[in-house]
C-alpha cells in the first residue's frame, strides 16, 4: 500500500466524528449567530486561556519531575518512578470534587486542621491548579522516557569540553527533550481544552462545559464541538509544524543514561516532588479513602448492583485491548511520518491528534450514526473503535518519536548482510520500537480506564467498568461505593502501567 | 531482554488480534418473545434490584442501558427508526419531551395514564411519571433554626433576605423547576427571581451534591435541591448536620418533580413495554420507591418515604408537564441571561 493510500484510509477512519458534526452543522440555523453571539467569543477565549496556562504549568513540573526522577539520585527513585504518572487516572470530576471539598472555607483543611487560610479551588485558577496536577503526566512521560534513552555519550562530550552545567542543559540536553515536550504539551492543551468534570466542578465556564451543559439544545452543542474541533486542528497542526524545525533525536538504547549526584539539592528536590506528588496524588487519594471510612462508620448505605471484581476485569482488559488496537492502528502512519512525511500524511496526522480534543459524546453520537442497525451496534467492536478514535492521537507523537529514533545504519548494515525487509522489522525495528510503543499503550491505557460518554453509550448492554460504577453510584450520593471504587481506579492503573510500560525501565 | 520484547510484542499483537475476533461474537442475536430493551437514564444503584424483581415476576428478559437521560434521549434521537430501545425511562419530563417532540414516543393506554393523578403524566399521554421528587432548601440545623426559614421559595430572592443560596444551575431539576416557574409566573417574574438571587449572592455549583456539601461546609445558608440527596448523603456521613426545609405546599419552591416512562414508537417488545410500566405504577413497586429511593409514590394509597411530609400534602404542579418539557431551551437562555451560568 503507498504512502498515500494509508494516509487517506487513517485520516478518513479519524474524519468521522468530524464528519458528522459537519453534516448536523447543516441542519443548524443560523450558525454564525451562535458563533459571532459576544458571550460565545468569551468563552473561546476563556477556554483558550486556560488550555494555555494549564501547559505552560504542567509542561514545567512534568519536566522537573522527570529530570529529578530520572537523572537525579533522588531518594526512593523507583517508587516514584511508579507514583508519579498515576493521577493521569483519576477522573477529574472526582479530583476536582476532592480538592473543593479539601480547600473550600469549612472543607476538610479547615474543619480538621484549622486551616482557613488555604486558597479556595474556584474559578480560573481553581481550573488550572485542578487540570495541571492531574495532567502532567502527558509532559513527563515522553519527556522522562527521551531522558532515559538520551546517548549519555553527548553530554559526557559536552561535559570533557569544560561547559557548565546550564550551558550544557540549553546546548545539549535541551534541543532532545524538545520533541517530546512539544508532544507532550499538546496533549495537555488538548486535555484541558476538552475537560468537563474539573470545570464544571470548579465553576468555570469553557466551551466543552457548554457543549456537555446544553446536551439538549442542540444548535448550539453542535457549534460549541465544532469550535472546539477547529482550535484543536489548529493546535495539532502548529505542534507539528513546529517539531519539523526541531533538531533530530537519536536513540541509544544499550545505555544507562547519565545520572547527576545533586549532593544536599537531592533533599530539596525530594522536598519539591513530595509537594508535587502530595497535592497530585496524596490529597485526592486521601479525599477517596476518607470517604470510605467515613461511609462505614457512617453506617452508609452501599449499592447492591456493584460487583467490584467484575467491574475491575472489564476495565483491565477493554483498557488493555483498547491501547494495544490504538498502537497497532496508528503504527503504519506513524511509520510513514517518522520516514516519509509529506502533505497527506501530515494531514492524517493532524486529524487523528485533534480527535483527542472533541468531546467524548460526539465521537459516541458519531459512532451511533455509523453503526446503529447493524449487528455491530453496542458490540465490543465499535465501543474499542471509538476508544482508538478518541485516544489514538496520544499515541501517535510517541510512536513517530520511536520510529525517529531507530539509527538508519542498523537498517542498511542488516541489509547488506542479506536480512529481508520482515526479517529487518522483526530483528531492528521492533526490537527498539517496544518502549515508544509502551508509552503509547500506556497514555491510551489510562484514558481508556477514566473514559465515561462513549462508554455509557456505546457498550454491550450490561457492560460495567470501574468509570461507569464510580458515575452511577457518585451521581446517587453512595459516596462510600464511589470513593472505594476510584481507590481500585487507581490502584489498577498503578499495577498495568507497571506491568506493561514501566517494568522493563527497571532491567537495567 | 530480547525475548521479553518478543513476548511484550506478541501480546500487542495477539490482543489486536482479539479485539477484532471479540468483535464477531458481541450481543446475541436481538430480542426474542419475552425480552425488552430499556434505556434508563436513573441508575442501577436505584432501580436495578426492582426491574430485577419485574424479570423474576413476569419472565421476562430485561436488558438495561444505563446512562444519563439526557445522553439517553440524545442517543435514541440519533437512533432513529433503527433504535433497539423499547422503553425510555428518564430521570425527568425534560429529556422524555425532547424525545416526544421528534415524534418518537408512542401514546401509551389511558387507562395506565389513569392510575397517576393527572399533574404526573403528559396531558398527550405519551409517558406517565412513577415515582416523584419534591424540590426542597436544605439548611444546616446547627447554624441555622428550621422553623425561621421562609414559607416561600420567591422570599429569598428579596433583598431583604439574609439567607444565601446555593444552586446547581445546570442540574436538570433545577432547570424544570425555572420553566415551572415561567410556566406560572411568566418570564419576567423568573427572570427578576433569579437576578435577585444573584443580588443576594447566589453560589452555584456542578450538582445537588456539591450544593448540600457546601452547605455543610456553611458556604452558603441554603441549598435548592431534591429532598432525597440529604437522606442519603446524611447517611453516608453521621456528622453532616444538614436538613431538608420543605417550603408551604402548593408553593413553586416545593414543585413536585417526576421520573417518566414512554415507549418507543418504534418498540418491537410493545406488550412486554406495557406490562413493565404497569409493574412500576404497582403498589409493590410504588412502596419500593418510598423505601429503597426515598422518593414519592404517584400512585394514590402507598406511604411516602419515611420521616418526609406525604405526598398528598404536596400538590402535583398545576400545569402541563408537556409544556415544561418543551420549555427547556427558553429556560436554559433566561438562566444564563441572569447571569447564573456565564
Amino acid at each position: 500500500m503507498s504512502a498515500t493510500a494509508i494516509a487517506v484510509t487513517s485520516a478518513t477512519l479519524f474524519a468521522l466524528p468530524f464528519g458528522y458534526l459537519l453534516l448536523k452543522l447543516l441542519a443548524v440555523d443560523g450558525p454564525w449567530q451562535i458563533v459571532s453571539d459576544p458571550d460565545t467569543l468569551d468563552t473561546v477565549r476563556g477556554s483558550l486561556l486556560l488550555a494555555i496556562t494549564v501547559t505552560l504549568c504542567a509542561s514545567t513540573i512534568g519536566v522537573s519531575l522527570a529530570w529529578c526522577v530520572v537523572r537525579t539520585n533522588l531518594p526512593g527513585r523507583r517508587a516514584w518512578r511508579i507514583l508519579v504518572p498515576l493521577p493521569l487516572v483519576i477522573p477529574s470530576f472526582v479530583g476536582a470534587h476532592a480538592y473543593v471539598s479539601t480547600f473550600a472555607p469549612g472543607g476538610l483543611l479547615e474543619s480538621s486542621f484549622g486551616w482557613s487560610w488555604v486558597p479556595e479551588v474556584r474559578g480560573f485558577w481553581g481550573a488550572v491548579f485542578v487540570l495541571t496536577v492531574l495532567s502532567y503526566p502527558y509532559v513527563y512521560l515522553p519527556v522522562a522516557a527521551r531522558l532515559t534513552s538520551m546517548p549519555p555519550s553527548w553530554e559526557e562530550s559536552s561535559r570533557l569540553l569544560g561547559h557548565r552545567p546550564l550551558a550544557m542543559l540549553r546546548t545539549v540536553v535541551w534541543p532532545q527533550l524538545a520533541t517530546s515536550l512539544l508532544a507532550g504539551a499538546t496533549l495537555v492543551f488538548l486535555y484541558a481544552i476538552s475537560d468537563f468534570g474539573a470545570v464544571s466542578f470548579v465553576q468555570y465556564d469553557t466551551l466543552t462545559r457548554k457543549v456537555f451543559e446544553a446536551r439538549l439544545d442542540r444548535d448550539r452543542s453542535i457549534v460549541f464541538s465544532l469550535l472546539l474541533g477547529t482550535i484543536a486542528l489548529v493546535i495539532a497542526a502548529a505542534s507539528l509544524r513546529a517539531s519539523r524545525h526541531l533538531p533530530n533525536i537519536a536513540a541509544a538504547p544499550m545505555r544507562r543514561p547519565l545520572q547527576y549526584r545533586l549532593g544536599r539539592g537531592r533533599w530539596w528536590a525530594l522536598g519539591s516532588v513530595s509537594t508535587v506528588m502530595t497535592l497530585a496524588l496524596a490529597v485526592p487519594v486521601a479525599v477517596l479513602t476518607w470517604w470510605v471510612v467515613r461511609g462505614m462508620r457512617s453506617g452508609g448505605r452501599r449499592s447492591s448492583v456493584v460487583k467490584l471484581d467484575e467491574a475491575l476485569w472489564s476495565s483491565a482488559w477493554i483498557s488493555v485491548v483498547a491501547a494495544a488496537g490504538t498502537v497497532a492502528i496508528v503504527l503504519p502512519l506513524s511509520w510513514l511520518a517518522a520516514r516519509r512525511p509529506g502533505r497527506s500524511v501530515t494531514a492524517a496526522s493532524v486529524v487523528m491528534s485533534a480527535a483527542f480534543a472533541l468531546p467524548g459524546i460526539v465521537i459516541a453520537l458519531s459512532m451511533v450514526r455509523v453503526f446503529v442497525g447493524t449487528p455491530l451496534y453496542q458490540s465490543y467492536f465499535v465501543l474499542v473503535l471509538s476508544y482508538v478514535l478518541h485516544f489514538a492521537g496520544q499515541a501517535i507523537g510517541a510512536e513517530t518519536a520511536a520510529f525517529a529514533s531507530i539509527p538508519q545504519r542498523l537498517h542498511e548494515a542488516a541489509r547488506v548482510l542479506g536480512a529481508g525487509a520482515v526479517r529487518r522489522f522483526v530483528t531492528i525495528d521492533l526490537r527498539l520500537l517496544v518502549p515508544g510503543l509502551a508509552a503509547a499503550g500506556g497514555l491510551v491505557l489510562l484514558s481508556v480506564l477514566k473514559e465515561l460518554p462513549a462508554t455509557l453509550m456505546l457498550r454491550p448492554i450490561g457492560f460495567n467498568t470501574l468509570a461507569t460504577r464510580i458515575f452511577g453510584t457518585a451521581e446517587e450520593a453512595l459516596l462510600l461505593d464511589a470513593g472505594r471504587l476510584s481507590l481500585v481506579l487507581i490502584a489498577l492503573s498503578g499495577v498495568l502501567t507497571w506491568a506493561l510500560v514501566l517494568r522493563r525501565r527497571f532491567d537495567r | 531482554m530480547s525475548h521479553r520484547n518478543h513476548y511484550l510484542a506478541g501480546m500487542l499483537c495477539a490482543t489486536a488480534f482479539a479485539s477484532i475476533a471479540v468483535a464477531g461474537c458481541s450481543d446475541d442475536g436481538g430480542p426474542s418473545k419475552g425480552s425488552l430493551t430499556v434505556y434508563a437514564g436513573r441508575s442501577e444503584e436505584l432501580v436495578g434490584p426492582l426491574i430485577e424483581r419485574f424479570e423474576k415476576e413476569s419472565g421476562i428478559n430485561v436488558e438495561v442501558l444505563y446512562s444519563d437521560s439526557a445522553s439517553l434521549a440524545l442517543q435514541i434521537k440519533e437512533e432513529g427508526d433503527e433504535s433497539p430501545a423499547d422503553v425510555f425511562y428518564a430521570q425527568a419530563p425534560g429529556p422524555l419531551g425532547s424525545v416526544a417532540a421528534v415524534d418518537m414516543l408512542q401514546p401509551l393506554d389511558p387507562a395506565l395514564v389513569a392510575t397517576v393523578p393527572s399533574g404526573f403524566a403528559a396531558t398527550d399521554g405519551m409517558w406517565v411519571g412513577v415515582s416523584g421528587r419534591v424540590r426542597v432548601a436544605v439548611y444546616d440545623a446547627e447554624r441555622l433554626d428550621g422553623s425561621s426559614l421562609p414559607e416561600s421559595v420567591l422570599d429569598l430572592a428579596d433583598p431583604a433576605s439574609d439567607f444565601t443560596v446555593g444552586i446547581a444551575p445546570t442540574n436538570a431539576s433545577f432547570q424544570d423547576f425555572v420553566s415551572a416557574m415561567r410556566v406560572e409566573l411568566g418570564d419576567d417574574a423568573t427572570l427578576l427571581f433569579l437576578e435577585g438571587l444573584v443580588e443576594n449572592g447566589v453560589r452555584t455549583y456542578p450538582n445537588n451534591i456539591a450544593v448540600i456539601e457546601a452547605v455543610g461546609r456553611g458556604e452558603v445558608d441554603l441549598g435548592l435541591v431534591n429532598h432525597y440527596y440529604n437522606v442519603e448523603l446524611t447517611a453516608q456521613d453521621a456528622s453532616l448536620t444538614t436538613e431538608n426545609h420543605f417550603f408551604s405546599s402548593g408553593d413553586l419552591g416545593s414543585l413536585v418533580l417526576v421520573s417518566g416512562v414512554s415507549l418507543l414508537k418504534t418498540a418491537t417488545n410493545v406488550a412486554e413495554g406495557a406490562e413493565f410500566i404497569k409493574f412500576l405504577l404497582s403498589a409493590e413497586s410504588q412502596q419500593f420507591f418510598a423505601t429503597e429511593t426515598f422518593e414519592y409514590p404517584v400512585v394514590a394509597g402507598v406511604d411516602g418515604p419515611l420521616g418526609q411530609p406525604l405526598l398528598t400534602d404536596l400538590a402535583p404542579p398545576p400545569f402541563d408537564l408537556v409544556e415544561l418539557g418543551q420549555q427547556l431551551d427558553s429556560t436554559l437562555a433566561l438562566i444564563q441571561q441572569a447571569g447564573l451560568v456565564s
